[in-house]
């Protein structure tokens, strides 16, 4: 293959990746056995739940000792995972994260629509998620306390 | 400028001047949205959908045949095609534009993203159809394009170029 090629069929699969939604990103796969759990137990669906499922939710990169104190602003390079499971089914079908960076979140969801395939990330805009989470605004934008 | 506005406003609007083909063979190409789609992401809520026909003239505006028309995919989960009797009406018609709407019905091989909770059955879809909608120009004589827009098996929104041959029996 000729090099002058490579950048052209780099833009194409770049542009292919971002038409389709790009998968999860690396530093978030594994969030549930390396991040703090912070829900004692599943969250149950409820009406109008944009994350429609069981939902447990993970504090990353963050000190353990922060979380379960419920310290609140969290630090910068905070990652907040939430994924949601429908019922009767067995995969997880949401992963929503939150990041801190510079002071403010960045909000992010992973969808799909069978187990065997690749979450991608959705169409929906940052003031899709903080319409929602502004009302935890006291508690950092973040709904979910740390519990046992 | 503005004789070319009247050029094609002429274009559009003159009447059928001559007998048309008996036959027309078209298809469709384009995206479809997935109503029943969960995952917000492009690759999960939309898919390449495609469309081919043949009809035969049936009077001055009606074409009566079938279609075959379905999703892309390389999963099974999304790959749909239905196998139709279709009926295309002229709604507007002039001498090389055509504005119609068509009704198709049959039965279709079912797949889990035609179904709210996304689980197939285990048989075929019967009735499956579409309702559609198309502008198409005739260029060259006989050569068909245009745009299509239909809503298929109530799950399925799509859009797509047009394109077709029309011929005569026997003599394309």
């Amino acid at each position: 293959m000729r090099p002058a090629r490579l950048p052209f069929l780099s833009g194409v699969f770049a542009l292919t990746a971002i038409a389709c939604g790009s998968p999860v990103p690396e530093d978030i796969l594994g969030y549930a056995s390396r991040c703090l759990r912070m829900n004692a137990a599943p969250i149950p669906p409820y009406d109008g739940d944009p994350h429609r499922g069981m939902k447990n939710v993970y504090a990353c990169n963050v000190g353990s000792s922060l979380v379960e104190a419920n310290a609140r602003p969290f630090p910068d390079g905070t990652s907040i995972v939430k994924e949601s499971t429908r019922e009767g089914e067995s995969f997880v079908w949401l992963i929503a994260t939150a990041r801190k960076e510079a002071g403010a979140w960045r909000w992010d969801e992973y969808t799909r629509n069978f187990e065997d395939e690749e979450l991608r990330h959705g169409l929906a805009g940052q003031s899709t998620c903080t319409g929602c989470h502004q009302q935890a605004r006291s508690a950092d934008w973040i709904f979910t306390r740390y519990a046992r | 400028m503005h004789r070319l506005l009247f050029l094609l406003v002429a274009f559009l609007v003159a009447p059928p001047a001559r007998a048309e083909p008996s036959f027309v063979v078209d298809g469709q190409l384009g995206a479809a949205f997935l109503l029943h789609s969960r995952s917000h992401a492009i690759g999960h809520a939309f898919k390449p959908t495609a469309r081919f026909g043949l009809r035969g003239r049936v009077g001055d505006r009606l074409e009566v045949g079938g279609s075959i028309s379905g999703l892309v995919d390389a999963s099974a989960h999304y790959r749909v095609v239905g196998a139709l009797a279709q009926a295309r009406f002229a709604v507007w018609r002039r001498s090389a534009f055509s504005l119609g709407g068509a009704i198709a019905l049959g039965a279709g091989y079912d797949a889990d993203i035609l179904h709210a909770d996304l689980r197939a059955k285990p048989y075929p879809v019967i009735p499956y159809g579409f309702l559609a909608l198309d502008a198409r120009w005739s260029i060259a004589d006989r050569w068909l394009i245009g745009a299509e827009a239909g809503w298929e098996d109530l799950s399925i929104v799509r859009l797509g170029a047009l394109f077709g041959f029309a011929f005569d029996g026997g003599k394309p």
